[in-house]
């Protein structure tokens, strides 16, 4: 039982990081980002390719989250600027920019899975009766340290205060005098630095591929529903939830189901509240 | 063109003989250009469903590909287990459509970004239920498939589906059910106040598109005689979903022109893994961006152009003019 806890909180730390960058995007844009599970591919590529150069893995890390945060500012430039009074056309882009980017993977290195060395990822400990690998409690406390440095931006900064108005309420921002474009390419920024912050955590336990991040995203989707789209607290709280009842799923009935589980989960919150839980914008999205 | 009749005799016979070249070209192709023509015009079937949710009430279904893998896998297992051709093929359209009904019943109610969720989601579960039930559906390898039909009644099957797909959605995007769903496209609170009950129509849109996929899927089981979940993935959803959007949302022929965009060109083009993605990807993105109505409706506003300009010209200064000023 401790055993499928922590790893419960392990699943839930990563659908958290992965479903903050979406909801965020959401909450300010309206736009569903398909797109996230290539840059995620992406900057795990890019630490790979440092990696392999020789570079030390800090600095392998560093250049793989600065990569996530370079791509996902390009697609929010050169693609979704240009829809943002079009929200029926944001998916359409998404999807596109999601064949661009896993397929530009697929070109550069190939579809077969490669792995990614880490320096902690032969430490295990054992707490009792469960043993803590290295490679989760890096995931663990890369999540905490990068959502407690984002809800600190967001709440103590006038840069985050900027980006919560325009996700509350776009035109009123817009009339109070805040640059709207400036916090759509920040919101994106942040975005994809944390793409890059779930790529190295989660690559050393899965295989690097152009579509490795897939699964997580379908999840993460989940949690943003759940959380409600735009709440960034949501999308932390309902990522530990979905990563908890995931593991319990995978560990009393089925592991390969496991995102099956969040599935039920999405039908019986739409069933019961087709506006999604929670949502503070829920009247906007159509 | 001014008379209806004469105009929709004339859009009917357009499409029979579509069927008719289509026919042609499954007979006389060989090797590799026969099989890309074959999944060429299964996928103008399947996508042809498609276009009732995505194309007319212009919903974003990425689970289009789940249809036609629920007719393909339910449809083989009933022939194995010695059930005819007929009530396989038959159960496998209706078992599908309750699916549809299903998903439907839970997604249909939600809002835009909610319904691509959730199609994307079910279409993920889908997937994963092929993958993983090993024992009915011998799981990644795929399943071998009693050929029911003979292969050139496959090859006829295929090309009279083509043309009564595309008939039909001509003359449905002309009922009054058509016109709600174009409702719905345009202003979906306006169509609620207005009485029109959307949940519905958009659940029956979702099922109807869900007929037209798995009807797809027999017909691809019966030809290729294995199928593999690989064919089924939500990512091949998502690439139904860009077919409609490159071809043009709700024309009749986007559908043909989506697929040989997504599916012929991929495979007749060989520039190695990936490029030719990378290239729809790009035009679907700039597609989107600017002609919204797609390659056909581009084409449209061209037209309309050239017309106009041709008018100008041969009506002389004056009009223009006066044109310009109005």
């Amino acid at each position: 039982m401790g055993q499928v806890l922590v790893n419960g909180i392990f699943l839930g730390c990563l659908f958290a990081v992965v479903a903050v960058g979406l909801t965020l995007v959401f909450g300010v844009m309206e736009v569903p980002n398909f797109a996230h599970s290539g840059i995620i591919a992406l900057s795990a590529y890019a630490t790979l390719e440092a990696s392999d150069r020789g570079a030390p893995f800090v600095i392998a890390a560093l250049v793989g989250v600065a990569a996530g945060g370079v791509l996902s500012v390009l697609t929010e430039v050169l693609a979704y600027r240009w829809v943002r009074n079009k929200p029926t056309a944001a998916p359409a882009v998404a999807l596109g920019l999601l064949l661009v980017l896993q397929n530009s993977a697929l070109r550069l290195y190939g579809g077969e899975g490669k792995a990614l060395n880490t320096p902690y990822q032969s430490a295990l400990w054992r707490v009792g009766g469960v043993s803590l690998s290295g490679v989760k409690v890096a995931l663990i406390l890369l999540t905490v340290v990068s959502l407690a440095t984002l809800a600190t931006v967001l709440a103590k900064t006038s840069l985050g205060r900027a980006v919560r108005a325009v996700a509350q309420d776009r035109e009123a921002a817009a009339m109070l005098g805040i640059p709207v474009q400036r916090q759509y390419t920040l919101a994106f920024l942040i975005a994809g630095l944390l793409a890059g912050v779930s790529a190295i955590a989660y690559a050393p336990t899965f295989q690097v591929t152009p579509y490795m991040a897939d699964e997580v995203l379908l999840s993460a989707f989940v949690v943003v529903v759940l959380g409600g789209l735009g709440s960034v607290w949501g999308a932390i709280a309902g990522g530990l939830v979905l990563g908890i009842v995931e593991s319990l799923g995978a560990a009393y009935i089925s592991s390969s189901y496991q995102s099956a589980f969040g599935f039920i989960a999405l039908v019986v919150i739409l069933v019961a509240r087709p506006g999604g839980l929670l949502a503070p914008n829920a009247r906007r999205i159509a | 063109m001014t008379r209806p009749a004469v105009r929709h005799g004339l859009a009917l016979a357009g499409i029979v003989i579509i069927g008719l070249i289509g026919y042609r070209l499954l007979t006389t192709l060989e090797g590799n250009k026969g099989q890309v023509c074959i999944l060429v015009m299964l996928w103008t079937i399947s996508t042809t469903g498609l276009n009732f949710v995505q194309g007319l009430a212009g919903y974003p279904s990425l689970a289009q590909a789940s249809f036609y893998g629920g007719g393909a896998y339910i449809s083989s297992l009933l022939l194995q287990h010695g059930h005819h051709a007929v009530v396989a093929s038959l159960l496998g359209v209706l078992l599908t459509m309750v699916g549809g009904v299903l998903i439907g019943l839970v997604f249909a109610r939600t809002r835009g970004q909610y319904f691509a969720i959730g199609t994307l989601f079910s279409a993920a579960v889908v997937t994963l239920v092929l993958t993983n039930s090993k024992g009915v559906t011998n799981g990644q390898q795929g399943m071998p498939v009693n050929l029911a039909f003979s292969p050139s009644l496959t090859l006829k099957l295929i090309a009279i589906s083509v043309s009564a797909a595309l008939a039909l959605f001509y003359v449905i995007a002309r009922t009054r059910f058509g016109e709600r769903l174009l409702s719905i496209r345009e202003d979906e609170d306006l169509a609620a106040h207005l009485g029109v009950p959307t949940a519905r129509i958009k659940l029956m849109a979702l099922v109807l598109s869900s007929g037209f996929g798995a009807w797809a899927g027999v017909l691809l089981a019966q030809r290729d005689g294995i199928i593999a979940p690989s064919q089924f993935t939500f990512g091949k959803g998502f690439l139904m979903f860009v077919a409609i959007g490159l071809g043009g949302y709700g024309r009749l022929l986007a559908p043909i022109i989506g697929s040989l965009l997504v599916v012929g060109l991929p495979e007749l083009l060989d520039l190695g893994p990936g490029v030719t993605q990378i290239a729809v990807g790009l035009l679907f993105i700039v597609i989107t961006l600017v002609v919204p109505g797609g390659i056909i409706g581009g084409l449209e506003t061209m037209g309309t152009g050239l017309r106009r300009t041709f008018r100008r010209r041969s009506k002389g200064r004056t009009t223009s003019t006066a044109e310009a000023l109005t």
